[in-house]
């Protein structure tokens, strides 16, 4: 198993533990994380139930990992496939996001 | 393990009211974190002193990030920090335009937008930012410190609905002016001219504005949000 594939894994647990804190519907076992749909007409929550679920996994990244990641950023905005459209985009994204600030850290 | 004090973060607490502040409320069994861009000259039991520019998103970021792993919590929010220039706009270089709105604006939106994300964990926080009589006043030269504090104006009214879901209150204070670095260059006859359209005819005190930011953070006050509160009746 690689240093990604482990830190992928560390982030899917977080994702999901921060689904179940704000009390937001999913199935168990999560086999398709891309089936958790955080935009659009069948997401689990409305918009503000999205910001308060980025802004906490937010934080548990930055606390797991000890770095100051922005899930919400222009960047993020910019994208041409939206990184909060579903579970595994998200997941995705902070993966990037963490890789790069690990690199800048070394 | 988190600390059983409340914590209040202040900027702009190196001097003036966000000092004052910072002293009181520290005494007041208040676990006070203050910043501001240059250190502090004083210290006090309670209180932890920040170097950061509210107007640079990375450093207001870093803050809270401390605040975060050292407190896990953050109870309430004093947007002092700010900066003023008086002058005729046909003076007035963009570069200073730029200033004054990046920390009397964005940096209150900044530390607004961090200190939610933090307080909405608990469900519960205050935030009181810092506007001026000068907004409703509209007195000549003042056009753009005026402009910036009318954006926190409005930015607190919108804002207030935008997290009064999560729990959290945010209002904004409108001190008349107080005996501060902030006014010291601004011409007596100015000050004196200002102080005549209050109802009542004096400047401000720190006390002043303790009571009434006493009043927006108090746990009773949980229905009270998006209000600006003028001191001396304007």
């Amino acid at each position: 198993m690689t240093v990604d594939d482990t830190l992928r894994i560390q982030m899917s647990e977080l994702a999901l533990q921060c689904l179940h804190d704000e009390e937001l519907p999913y199935e168990t076992p999560l086999e398709d994380l891309s089936a958790v749909k955080l935009l659009g007409s069948h997401a689990i929550c409305d918009s503000l139930g999205l910001v308060s679920y980025v802004v906490a996994l937010e934080g548990q990244i930055n606390d797991r990992f000890d770095t100051q990641i922005a899930l919400m950023s222009e960047r993020a905005m910019s994208l041409e496939r939206s990184p909060f459209r579903n579970l595994e985009a998200l997941i995705d994204y902070a993966m990037v996001l963490l890789g790069e600030q690990i690199e800048d850290s070394q | 393990m988190p600390p059983e004090k409340p914590v209040m973060l202040i900027t702009g607490s190196r001097k003036g009211i966000g000092k004052y502040l910072a002293q009181t409320y520290a005494s007041r069994a208040y676990r006070v974190i203050g910043c501001s861009r240059k250190p502090a000259d004083w210290e006090q039991e309670g209180y932890e002193h920040y170097i950061v520019d509210v107007g640079d998103e990375k450093q207001v970021i870093g803050m809270f990030h401390h605040i975060r792993k050292t407190y896990q919590r953050l109870d309430v929010t004093l947007n002092n920090a700010g900066i003023a220039s008086l002058n005729h706009t046909l003076l007035t270089p963009g570069s200073m335009v730029e200033n004054i709105l990046k920390t009397n604006f964005l940096g209150t939106f900044l530390t607004c937008r961090e200190s939610a994300k933090l307080m909405m964990q608990h469900k519960s926080g205050r935030i009181v930012n810092f506007s001026t009589v000068a907004v409703p006043m509209d007195l000549e030269g003042d056009a753009i410190y005026a402009a910036s504090k009318s954006a926190v104006e409005k930015f607190t009214r919108i804002l207030a609905r935008e997290i009064g879901p999560l729990g959290i209150t945010v209002n904004t204070i409108g001190p008349a002016p107080i005996q501060t670095d902030l006014i010291r260059a601004v011409p007596e006859e100015k000050i004196n001219r200002l102080v005549q359209n209050l109802a009542i005819k004096r400047l401000g005190t720190f006390e002043d504005v303790l009571h009434v930011i006493d009043f927006f953070i108090h746990p009773d006050s949980h229905y009270i949000t998006g209000q600006i509160l003028y001191l001396g009746g304007i």
